[in-house]
């Protein structure tokens, strides 16, 4: 007997598919998504000519070594080594995911809607987008924002609710300011705002302490703590202080890893079983909101 | 479509193979993930990917294996979440439960071979969710025309382990699809 046409009934399988392929509508979004992010590559060519300097640089320095003069090496500043994490974190893939642990005080859950917020949690995030989801059961409760600035929460894979940029209640926008982290923004934030001060450094670890300057803001930032790889400068960890609801709240982000991310992760739908209710109508979506409230127990941290 | 081994060298020719590869490359991305929507969101990010970097590579030579490794490693990433990937939206865009693809035009085969052209169609793709993910990206790169040495780099696994995957995935597609199988050996 022959051997079975399996390969060729999988490929006229897959050609099948293939034939209901929208080309153009691939084309299309491979053209959007590379303009929305030219100014990546734009830093790309500077940052090659930026390798360039410094590869002049250290030709100079090479040569000025090889007659003879000393330069010694000054320590770092502080605020050199945040430059140098801003530089990373510019340069390193956009889609972060962290550790998250907080603080909050007794009466800050309040306004928090059902937010999934007890235990640990994980954060990814690109620019601003974020999706957060329990450590122990992912899969369970979700909450985050999408590319269109609309924030959703999803308390259980059968239920999502939704809120346009324009109409997120305030308490939410709170918990998204606490809970999120824009490493660029934080840290241009740091060296605009705050005083910087270097600890002596750890075996392979910068801790740089910021401390808001009097009469700055910066944002919601009050103070922070940066651990930084000496190594790769990239900002291994943080303890942010943070206002919240008239106080100050605390949140530790452990970066866990780097890894692309499909856009679908920041949406809702994909935090949501297929079949589950949606609820997009603010009032409604607050008015089952304060309901599920009342009828379920907020989770503490 | 694009012969296999083939690329993009400027603006223009970019476009074309974009254009010539990516109803494969949708195809192969939405057989592995089960979900046209994120299929088709898949392959717009790698084709990204691999243009930004396309000063890296050589991509009129090697353009369809370097798209078809980034895209079955972001399908491996995002299936072995374990979570469910079940999406409103993919409802109405061919989703899992979703409307089913299109059929091609058979108008030149007769009712009856029509009719079993899409029974084996539909046993074919539903024997193909049954394979772990890796051995049904194998068997469909095998499909395809890849070598198993080239089945093996995508993969990211030896050469012998790429035949074992494939081997795997034949037998267990040949028991999904024993009478039909047995219908063409008649």
């Amino acid at each position: 007997m022959n051997e079975p046409p399996l390969e060729q009934w999988v490929r006229d399988a897959l050609e099948e598919r293939a034939r209901t392929v929208d080309a153009a509508k691939i084309l299309d979004g491979v053209h959007t998504r590379l303009a929305a992010s030219s100014p990546r590559v734009a830093t790309r060519g500077l940052r090659r000519r930026r390798w360039l300097w410094r590869a002049a640089l250290a030709a100079a320095v090479f040569l000025a070594a090889f007659w003879g003069l000393q330069l010694r090496p000054q320590p770092a500043s502080a605020e050199m080594i945040v430059r140098q994490a801003l530089q990373k974190a510019q340069e390193e893939p956009l889609d972060r995911c962290y550790q998250v642990v907080h603080e909050l005080k007794p009466g800050q859950m309040e306004g928090s809607m059902l937010l999934p917020l007890q235990g640990e949690t994980r954060l990814w995030t690109r620019g601003g987008r974020f999706w957060i989801e329990p450590v122990r059961r992912p899969g369970t409760w979700a909450w985050g924002r999408d590319e269109q600035g609309r924030v959703w929460v999803a308390p259980a894979p059968q239920l999502g609710f939704r809120f346009a940029a324009d109409e997120v209640p305030p308490a939410l926008a709170q918990f998204c300011d606490l809970f999120h982290l824009q490493m660029d923004t934080l840290l241009q934030d740091a060296l605009a705002h705050c005083d910087l001060h270097r600890e002596e450094p750890a075996s392979a670890t910068e801790i740089i302490r910021a401390e808001l300057k009097p009469g700055h803001q910066a944002r919601t930032l009050r103070s922070a703590v940066l651990e930084i790889d000496t190594q790769s400068k990239a900002v291994r960890r943080l303890v942010l202080v943070r206002n919240f609801q008239r106080a100050t709240a605390q949140v530790a982000f452990t970066l866990v890893e780097t890894r692309p991310q499909a856009e679908v992760r920041y949406r809702l739908e994909d935090h949501l079983q297929q079949g589950a209710r949606v609820h997009t109508v603010r009032q409604e979506a607050l008015r089952l909101l304060e309901k599920l409230r009342r009828t379920v127990k907020t989770p503490r941290p | 479509m694009t012969e296999r081994g083939t690329g993009p060298a400027g603006h223009d020719e970019r476009d074309s193979w974009i254009l010539a590869t990516a109803p494969r490359a949708v195809a192969y991305a939405a057989s592995l993930l089960r979900d046209a929507g994120r299929a088709e969101d898949v392959v717009q990010d790698c084709y990204c990917r691999l243009l930004q970097k396309a000063t890296n590579y050589d991509l009129p030579r090697d353009g369809v294996k370097l798209l078809f490794r980034a895209i079955t490693n972001a399908c491996i990433n995002l299936a072995t979440r374990e979570r469910p990937v079940l999406s409103l939206d993919t409802a109405g865009r061919g989703g899992e439960d979703g409307p089913r693809y299109a059929p091609a035009d058979r108008s030149a085969l007769q009712p009856e071979r029509v009719l079993m052209y899409r029974e084996l169609q539909q046993a074919v793709d539903e024997g193909l969710a049954l394979l772990p993910l890796t051995q049904r990206a194998a068997l469909q790169l095998k499909s395809l025309g890849h070598t198993q040495q080239e089945i093996a780099e995508l993969l990211e696994v030896s050469v012998s382990n790429a035949g074992v995957l494939i081997h795997r995935a034949r037998q267990t597609l040949a028991a999904h699809l024993a009478p039909f199988l047995t219908e063409t050996a008649e």
